[in-house]
């Protein structure tokens, strides 16, 4: 019976354990950095979900066809202190994102900016040394 | 020695040293240099910079053509033969990417012009990038500016010039 248990909780947490690992990733991984885009579009949906944000937009193609982007972004945490508020991104707004294209061809990004209306722009680059650095400060040394 | 005499001599020294610096001709950005942080603009660098720049540029620079080469981090490298004039060449190294571009000496500064055409789910794509180079001893630096879809954003990164890995 103690057996038993035992290999019910080890399975139990290599399961719990084995998800985080699936949805964590570098961005070379999964993003091409020599492809940069720029979508319009309408936001249908934003998942303030760790490790990554994920912002849902329907772009119109130039062929009219309207597609839908997944768009990743940092942590909540990392957007947060960025400035970033879960007001900032209401469904049916229109966003203009800029970013990086994913490797395997989906219509999915990697979000460096997000112009809101009214032309508020937020840093929205994913997690590890995505930030932007902060130029020393003048007369500073280095 | 009376005032007149030393005045001659300091103009005749300040002209003898100038001279050689007007007569070198172009500038060289030839070398191995590798991208510096602390140095360079915010948003150049990391996970989704807001201008992409190289970790490591190789550039050999000969009278008519310039070898030039982008590395960076887990990304393919481009490389490049661009002549001098001006002329339009392919660039080449990424895959399912078609690049165009051009480089030209504009006084002291290198200038690099250049086009990337890829396919998306968003339809076709076209990315200009103008990338003007300043070399001062060991130091490069470069202003890039990157227009997609009609939004250009301009950055600054430096480089350090260096000898071995």
């Amino acid at each position: 019976m103690r057996a038993k248990l035992a290999v019910v909780v080890v399975v139990i947490g290599m399961v719990l354990a084995a998800v985080p690992v699936a949805t964590h990733h570098s961005f070379a991984a999964e993003f091409d950095g020599n492809k940069p885009i720029t979508l319009r579009g309408t936001i249908t949906a934003m998942l303030w979900s760790n490790p990554h944000g994920h912002l849902y937009i329907d772009v119109k193609s130039p062929d009219g066809k309207v597609v839908s982007w997944e768009i990743e972004f940092a942590a909540p945490g990392s957007l947060y202190r960025r400035g970033w508020r879960k007001t900032d991104l209401p469904v049916g707004v229109e966003v203009t994102v800029q970013g990086f294209l994913a490797k395997d061809g989906t219509p999915t990004a990697n979000a460096t900016t997000v112009k809101l209306p009214g032309g508020r722009e937020l840093f929205a680059g994913s997690s590890g040394t995505g930030a932007p650095v902060e130029p020393p400060a003048e007369g500073s040394r280095r | 020695m009376n005032r007149m005499s030393v005045v001659a001599l300091i103009v005749a020294v300040a002209l003898g040293v100038s001279v050689p610096a007007r007569t070198q001709g172009k500038p060289n950005f030839s070398g191995r240099w590798i991208y510096n942080q602390a140095l360079s603009s915010g948003g150049t660098s990391g996970n989704a910079p807001i201008v992409s720049f190289p970790s490591e540029l190789v550039i050999k620079q000969t009278p008519v053509e310039l070898h030039w080469q982008a590395s960076t981090v887990r990304q393919d490298a481009i490389t490049a033969i661009f002549k001098l004039d001006g002329s339009e060449v392919t660039m080449a190294g990424a895959p399912e990417i078609t690049m165009r571009g051009k480089a030209v000496l504009e006084g002291d500064k290198l200038v690099i012009t250049s086009k990337r055409s890829y396919s998306s789910p968003a339809g076709d794509i076209t990315t200009d990038f103008k990338e003007v180079y300043n070399v001062a001893g060991d130091v490069l630096t470069v202003e890039k500016t990157q227009t997609t879809g009609g939004v250009s954003s301009t950055l600054k990164a430096v480089y350090n010039k260096t000898t071995g890995r």
